[in-house]
């Protein structure tokens, strides 16, 4: 791991431990050897007041070596059911893509926020996988019962 | 449009009804007059009429109005004018000063609005002059026999100034001129909040509200950045107004800034110290029991906080030390602040970033040096030879002095999170239940952390105490808090636990604890117990011995609904990790499974089924076929039924053919091995071949079975997309495993998938076709069956598919039939050309009509396809050679679409992909590109009417020069921006 990658998630994680958004956690994965900064375990809870409440979705975060120019890897797990989730649980969202909105400046709180906003406000211009995308676009109504039953098996 | 001026006193009217209407919709109609008249030119003139005014709100009005003014039509107002607005201002700030506070506010940060745009050509040195103008003011006062409060507007204005500048988005010369002003005026500035805050006023009122406004003002001018020395002549100051009731909340703020600043490091010892002094005082200890007032505790505990979260590496170095000492006694007060956090204090929770901080230098060799062998280091680092003045008796007191102070910690911190006796539960709101469980997880993570510090410390403690707590005499039957907490606490430190800790686990899973636990009611209890298991399956791995008895306690809960979700994720998580150590005892958990089964919820039982399937996973392949049917023999009886029952009523049996079709899944993903052995079919995702499958001929029987029951489903529902997704997802997971037991043969499952597709198009057939190919493509044997099947999947889509309106409605379609395309590209091109020529056509014509197509998902395959096929690889001379002959047919119209796509048609976030198949194109076919380049670009108004000519060679001449992918993109979007008409808005770039 780069200096500069080590130091900012030393940074992140402690900016993290001093402030985090309500009902969110977010810490790197415990191994023998210590800690493993590159690896993170998070949860996002569900917005009140949206068919996603009372959910947690875990999520993993996975660091390029070159993090922070590049930007982390996140991903559902167990995949989820989400327009702008792919099958293998990957997030498809602008900020993650080094191509589009990725800045070294993102913070992991920011990521997480964004991908919470996600849930609720999914963008139905980049589907990631069929199933949500089709069922969002074709019966709203069956789509929120499907978040629903999804929420109640992620409980918090 | 200029109306005609109104009177004040219809203004006045106006603002009352603002103020005192309860109708809504009076309200608003006054609020749009207010701010349409703040438009008006004449709203100048009419802001000191208002001024004028009796009336508090309409004084307020008339401030706020030259505030607005100042901010927007500054540009407006000659230069006479502007000299006018600043005495207006001025005067009125002189006259109102023993007036309204709100009044005074805005009037001056009307006036700060106003010398921000006047520096400096209009206004240099604002700051002085305002002592100036205030003074004199004072003076003609005084003459005329008033005593004016000028305190009150001068630290207003002193206050307002710094927090604007910051908030305003200065630029330039202004800029500079500014914020020279303001550090010009620091010294002035500071003598008078210095004199102001050591002085008494002579009134206790008037003095309580002056100081609480010089403590504002200082935080502002904090936060603006002051040299340390300027601040530091003041906090003594600030520390006396600390131990005072009026004042403390205005000190906390203060002093909470002051340490916070990130220069504050340089100055540590000197800081650390007054403040130790500060907050260990006789006063500040007394507000910690200070019932009266919880907000003097809180200051407190803000303020202690913050200050160890700055200073934590300071603490650990003084550790021994007697204000230290306090302090950290302290400290582990406030984490056992009294009450339930939520329900009745907002307290413990603040310090528990603290102890996480401190534990990091406490154990780091380069702040304590490390002088014993047997000392933890943190993440595995060498100790280091340390440069600090701390020598080796006095790291080992440090150290030994830490285990007191965590040990005490965790023992506070298991008390906070037991839970309410459950009557007070019951009242709680669930908002307040929630905030609990949610400070009882930060809690953990705070316990977790002082893990590091104590190691089998903690774990003999708790295990101790959850003995002790079980056989305490007299012990209510129906308490159940105390035992619960210390099991939570002993769950949140699994992830650190050594898994070869041989000591306090073993007591705890044995007969002290979980042999004494209750069986029945106490839900919360149980639930913590159960999931606690699950979390130590790592540890069950190295020592089996223990797992049979904490399965025995799982069991039972899982037909308990109350229970059955955690202790199905504790029984998964157990089976998942000790399957090899489960394999003797496979026949006990099909028994086991056999008797409870039939009383466990779906949900779970999905659960309890793979669990199972996780173990037969492990036994020997000539092994694991006994079981297996054992387990899916009621799965299969119910399906036949269903079936059976089925073809007379569908919908009747349709809920129950998916339930089983979802156990038979959970079995399937069961018996594959974990991990590393299985093929990942996710489009992002690597694939991993796992070779050497097996062939049991004895589960002929059992395929057999399943072939007829997946046939007549798929026959039977074929109209019913949920039964036809869960049947597909069956199939899927079943190619994906290396045993033959639960997956249909590869004929078969093509067969089926042809036949069904044509009966009724749902698009999971193609997902299931698209995994075919993934697995078997590269499989020589069976080239025809997958050509035919291709040619049977093409001609079903198309001929369903005519046209963009199809597209459009059925985009999961398209989508996955462009993936089963890119899945043949992938795994066996050749077989693409061996298809007929016409329908080898209709692909094409398909494709190019797929990247015209308004619908994303449809789009996005389609763009994803043509990537996927013009990049393709190939060694071969005649292949090449084919895949030119299409190129050299389908190119320009590929072009067409890409540039119609780039220039507008399609939304912005799909310009990168297309960039990225068109770079493939001109990278392989320059001189063709060449051309049809200059013959699509040479018509009018194509892509768009927003290019000229001119660029348009430009960029055609750039792209077909450029090799560097990022270049070449960076041209694609340039170009796209200037089709769109979006250059030079910001909006264009992002």
């Amino acid at each position: 791991m780069s200096g500069i990658c080590k130091a900012r998630l030393t940074e992140e994680r402690r900016q993290w431990r001093k402030d985090h958004p309500y009902g969110f956690y977010a810490r790197p994965v415990k191994t023998d050897s210590g800690l493993d900064l590159l690896n993170w375990q998070v949860g996002i809870p569900g917005k009140k007041g949206t068919a996603w409440e009372n959910g947690v979705f875990k999520m993993t975060m996975t660091f390029p070596e070159d993090y922070p120019s590049k930007p982390p890897k996140c991903k559902f797990v167990p995949a989820l059911f989400h327009p702008n989730v792919y099958p293998s649980g990957t997030v498809c969202l602008s900020i993650l893509n080094e191509e589009e909105g990725w800045k070294p400046a993102i913070t992991i709180k920011q990521i997480l926020l964004g991908v919470q906003n996600l849930l609720d406000e999914p963008n139905p211009d980049s589907p990631a996988q069929s199933d949500a995308y089709m069922l969002f676009k074709k019966d709203r109504v069956a789509y929120d019962k499907r978040i629903r039953q999804q929420a109640k098996e992620n409980p918090a | 449009m200029e109306f005609q001026p109104p009177s004040v006193s219809q203004v006045e009217q106006i603002i009352v009804q603002l103020y005192e209407s309860i109708d809504p919709h009076f309200q608003k109609s006054a609020q749009e007059y207010i701010q349409n008249l703040q438009k008006q030119q004449y709203a100048w003139d009419m802001a000191p009429q208002l001024l004028a005014s009796q009336s508090v709100n309409s004084q307020f009005i008339g401030a706020h109005i030259f505030q607005v003014k100042i901010s927007r039509d500054w540009n407006t107002l000659p230069l006479d004018r502007k000299k006018w607005v600043r005495t207006e201002l001025l005067g009125w700030i002189v006259r109102l000063s023993n007036g309204s506070n709100i009044v005074v506010t805005k009037l001056c940060l009307a006036l700060t609005a106003y010398a921000l745009q006047a520096v400096p050509d209009i206004w240099s040195n604002f700051i002085p002059d305002f002592f100036e103008m205030l003074h004199s003011g004072v003076i003609a006062a005084q003459n005329e026999g008033q005593t004016l409060f000028f305190e009150s507007p001068l630290l207003e204005f002193l206050t307002v100034v710094p927090e604007e500048v910051l908030r305003a988005d200065l630029i330039g010369e202004r800029k500079a001129k500014v914020y020279q002003e303001l550090t010009n005026s620091i010294p002035r500035v500071f003598s008078t909040l210095r004199s102001l805050l050591s002085e008494y006023c002579g009134n206790l009122d008037r003095d309580i509200i002056l100081k609480q406004k010089c403590l504002r003002c200082l935080q502002s001018w904090i936060l603006y950045g002051v040299p340390f020395d300027s601040l530091y002549l003041l906090i003594d100051n600030v520390i006396n107004l600390f131990s005072h009731e009026s004042t403390n909340d205005a000190a906390t703020e203060v002093l909470v800034e002051f340490i916070s600043q990130p220069c504050i490091t340089s100055y540590q010892n000197t800081v650390c110290e007054k403040m130790l002094c500060c907050m260990t005082s006789d006063w500040a200890k007394a507000q910690m029991v200070n019932d009266a007032d919880e907000s003097l505790p809180k200051n407190l505990c803000r303020l202690m906080t913050t200050f160890g979260e700055n200073f934590y590496d300071y603490i650990a170095k003084h550790f021994l030390r007697q204000d230290v000492i306090v302090y950290m006694e302290m400290m582990l007060m406030f984490a056992g602040y009294p009450g339930y956090f939520g329900q009745d204090q907002e307290i413990s929770e603040m310090p528990l970033q603290f102890w996480y901080l401190l534990q990091e230098p406490l154990f780091d060799p380069d702040i304590i040096p490390v002088n014993n062998v047997d000392n933890d280091t943190v993440n595995g680092e060498d100790a280091v030879t340390s440069t600090l003045h701390i020598t080796p008796d006095e790291s080992r007191k440090i150290r030994e002095m830490s285990l007191v102070v965590f040990r005490r910690l965790v023992e506070i911190l298991r008390s906070k999170i037991q839970y309410p006796p459950d009557v007070e539960w019951a009242e709680w709101t669930k908002d307040v239940k929630e905030q609990f469980k949610i400070y009882r997880r930060n809690v953990g993570d705070t316990v977790m952390n002082s893990y590091f510090v104590l190691r089998d410390q903690m774990l003999a403690f708790f295990v101790d105490l959850a003995i002790k707590q079980l056989n305490s005499p007299g012990r209510n039957p129906s308490q159940w808090q105390d035992l619960e907490s210390t099991l939570f606490c002993i769950k949140s430190i699994a992830e650190a636990v050594d898994h070869n800790e041989s000591v306090y686990l073993p007591r705890l899973f044995g007969a002290e604890v979980y042999g004494m636990l209750p069986l029945q009611g106490h839900v919360r209890l149980r639930n913590t117990a159960l999931s606690l298991i699950g979390s130590y399956a790592d540890w069950f791995k190295s020592h089996p011995q223990y797992i049979l008895s904490a399965l025995n306690y799982l069991i039972p809960a899982l037909s308990d609904a109350e229970l059955a979700l955690s202790a199905a994720t504790s029984f998964k998580e157990v089976c998942d990790a000790c399957r090899d150590s489960l394999v003797g005892d496979i026949d006990n958990l099909v028994n086991m499974y056999m008797v409870v089964g039939p009383h466990i919820q779906p949900r779970e039982k999905q659960k309890v089924i793979e669990s199972i399937a996780d173990v037969i996973q492990a036994l020997s392949p000539d092994k694991m076929l006994q079981p297996l049917l054992v387990v899916t023999n009621d799965i299969i009886q119910a399906m036949r039924e269903a079936v059976l029952r089925g073809k007379q009523n569908p919908p009747q049996y349709r809920d129950a053919i998916i339930t089983q079709l979802e156990y038979l899944t959970c079995c399937c993903r069961g018996i594959q091995p974990p991990d590393e052995k299985v093929i990942i079919l996710d489009d992002d995702e690597h694939e991993l071949r796992n070779e050497g499958s097996f062939f049991d001929p004895s589960s002929v029987g059992l395929v057999n079975t399943l072939l007829e029951i997946t046939s007549n489903i798929a026959e039977i529902w074929y109209h019913d997309s949920d039964v036809i997704e869960y049947l597909c997802k069956f199939l899927s997971i079943g190619i994906r495993t290396n045993s033959t037991i639960l997956s249909i043969p590869f004929e078969m499952i093509v067969s089926l998938t042809q036949i069904s597709f044509q009966r009724d198009h749902h698009s999971y057939w193609l997902d299931t076709a698209a995994k075919v190919v993934t697995i078997h493509g590269s499989n020589n044997n069976y080239g025809t069956a997958l050509r035919d099947m291709l040619a049977a999947l093409t001609s079903t889509t198309i001929q369903h598919i005519r046209c963009q309106a199809d597209m459009e409605q059925y985009p999961d379609i398209v989508n996955s039939y462009f993936s089963v395309l890119t899945k043949y590209l992938q795994k066996c091109p050749l077989l693409l050309y061996t298809l007929p020529s016409d329908m080898f056509k209709s692909i094409l014509t398909f494709s190019v009509a797929g990247l015209g197509s308004q619908e994303r998902l449809a789009l996005k395959s389609a763009v994803t396809f043509m990537g996927e096929f013009i990049g393709q690889n190939y060694k071969e001379e005649q292949f090449a050679k084919g895949v030119e002959n299409v190129m050299m047919a389908y190119g320009f119209e590929i072009m067409r679409e890409l540039l119609l796509g780039i220039g507008g048609r399609l939304p912005r976030s799909f310009v990168l992909s297309l960039a990225t198949v068109l770079h493939k194109i001109t990278g392989r076919y320059i001189e063709a590109s060449r051309e049809w380049l200059n013959i699509l670009l040479s018509q009018e108004n194509f892509p768009s009417p927003h290019v000229d000519q001119y660029t348009k060679q430009n960029f055609a001449k750039a792209i077909l020069s450029t090799r560097a992918l990022q270049r070449f993109k960076d041209l694609v979007i340039e170009f796209s921006i200037k089709c769109r008409d979006l250059e030079d808005s910001a909006y264009g770039r992002t």
